[in-house]
């Protein structure tokens, strides 16, 4: 045996070849069969001659892979919303058609509140293709196969209602399980002829990274939007019984505060500058026709004469839930 | 007459058969028409971890394979006949669905060139592609469609030439 056949010398010079390799996306479809052969020339004596090596072939497994990526990873909700929808993506990434079946979950650890899945259908195709949810989707039925071509690809929405009473910022996730159907298995198992490949051909099926199921979550997060409307509303009285801007007359303001919207105002207060040419009448703060003092540090209501005269209410953690809140307070004009 | 040309007939047979005997004096298997043996096995090459921790490389025969997984070709040419062979160039394409490994290609006393279309063959350094708006860049591993060795000596008479490259499936 010479040198030749000894030994493996690897060439010199090809370390020169760029590395960068194709992406190797799951690409070749399930049951191809690649062969290979060589081709030789070579000269013995004065004639050349050629050979051709036999032919080998391999066959490309099915390989079962599924991923389930939320779309909308974050939606804001308000108390109280009906079927509001996560948008989900379901992805065969394997190289040959597989099925799958749809599991929707709502009750999960890790948020605030349990979104609670919508009746009587929770999860919907995206039929029309809008790419939200809409009239023209149709609803899953569950246990349902969905079947996928390899690298095909569907649009789902799970749909939940959201409870009340709920705080702003509040979370609750929600999620999708595509499950693989006809065998489970973990990543790297294989299914003896659990796969289809081209033209039919039953070929063994290899578990991808993603296992027997994908599973793909998002939330509903209580959105912070509320808002705070103040009317104010003045009734005159004057020291003859009757209703003219005179001196000594008393003007009796009073503020009705709504909140509106989602969410909570945290350390909401009301000021109200005493008005020109009058003078704030003690004792008459009032909250939700409730009195306060004018002295500052005992409670909600103080009146304060620096920087100018004014009225502040303290009104603390509002939301829609709170209702309307009623500041009143006088003056008298001088 | 009818004798006559019997023996004739032996005689050319007797002909042909000491031709052949003179051509292939080996017990070998000989392809028809020619002096070498050409073979090519497919395998993929695995890592077995013995009892004792130690770890080893084994290569198994390539049947089935599952994307992204690299396919090691070996070729093998033998020279069964009693003259040396000499100008041994192998060919072997990159097939269908599957991406050459740079750097892969080995083969002792080979010159080893590749080609992104068959026709010209370069060292890798080398290598080039026309992109489609016509300017030219360095060919990368996944544009190589065929790896060529080209034997600097010449193959003895019962020896061999094996000579490998890799692909991994897309």
């Amino acid at each position: 045996m010479t040198a030749l056949s000894r030994t493996w010398l690897i060439a010199h010079g090809l370390a020169a070849l760029a590395t960068t390799r194709q992406s190797l996306a799951t690409g070749t479809a399930a049951g191809t069969d690649i062969q290979n052969s060589a081709q030789l020339t070579y000269t013995l004596g004065a004639s050349t001659a050629s050979a051709t090596s036999n032919t080998t072939s391999t066959t490309v497994l099915q390989i079962l892979d599924v991923v389930a990526a939320v779309q909308t990873p974050s939606v804001a909700v308000a108390p109280g919303d009906l079927k509001k929808p996560l948008k989900f993506l379901i992805t065969n990434t394997g190289n040959g058609a597989d099925t799958f079946v749809l599991t929707p979950l709502s009750i999960l650890p890790g948020d605030n509140f349990d979104p609670l899945l919508a009746t009587p259908a929770n999860i919907y195709f995206d039929t029309d293709n809008s790419g939200d949810y809409s009239p023209g989707d149709t609803a899953y039925v569950t246990g349902a196969d969905v079947n996928l071509a390899a690298d095909a690809a569907i649009t789902v929405f799970v749909l939940n209602d959201i409870p009340t009473p709920l705080n702003s910022g509040d979370e609750g996730r929600s999620q999708i399980t595509a499950v693989r159907k006809g065998g489970s298995g973990a990543p790297g198992q294989t299914i003896v002829g659990g796969g289809i490949g081209v033209g039919g051909i039953i070929v063994d099926a290899v578990f991808g990274s993603s296992g027997d199921q994908a599973v793909g979550a998002g939330k509903y997060v209580v959105a912070n939007n509320i808002t705070l409307t103040a009317v104010k509303t003045q009734t005159l009285v004057d020291t003859l019984g009757g209703a003219r801007a005179i001196p000594a007359a008393t003007i009796t303001y009073s503020i009705a505060i709504t909140p509106s919207g989602t969410g909570t105002a945290t350390a909401a207060a009301f000021t109200d500058a005493i008005p020109p040419n009058t003078t704030f009448k003690p004792g008459s703060i009032k909250l939700n026709t409730v009195s306060l003092t004018d002295a500052t540090g005992d409670d909600a209501g103080d009146y304060l004469t620096i920087p100018s005269p004014q009225i502040s209410v303290a009104l603390g953690t509002l939301t829609l839930a709170s209702g309307v809140q009623t500041v009143e307070f006088a003056v008298t004009i001088n | 007459m009818k004798h006559k040309k019997t023996l004739i007939a032996i005689s050319v047979l007797l002909a042909q058969l000491l031709g052949n005997a003179h051509a292939d004096t080996t017990s070998a298997p000989k392809p028809k028409g020619g002096c070498i043996e050409l073979t090519t096995i497919a395998e993929q090459e695995k890592t077995v971890t013995a009892a004792d921790g130690t770890v080893a490389k084994q290569y198994v025969p390539a049947a089935r394979i599952v994307p992204g997984s690299e396919v090691v070709w070996t070729t093998t040419a033998r020279n069964l006949c009693k003259k040396p062979a000499e100008k041994l160039v192998i060919d072997q394409p990159v097939p269908k669905h599957m991406v050459f490994v740079a750097d892969s290609a080995i083969g002792g006393g080979t010159q080893i060139t590749l080609s992104t279309d068959g026709h010209d063959f370069k060292a890798p350094k080398d290598l080039t592609v026309r992109s489609a708006d016509g300017t030219t860049r360095q060919a990368g591993a996944a544009d190589v469609r065929v790896v060529r060795w080209v034997l600097s000596g010449a193959l003895a008479p019962q020896d061999s030439l094996s000579v490998r490259y890799r692909a991994a499936v897309q």
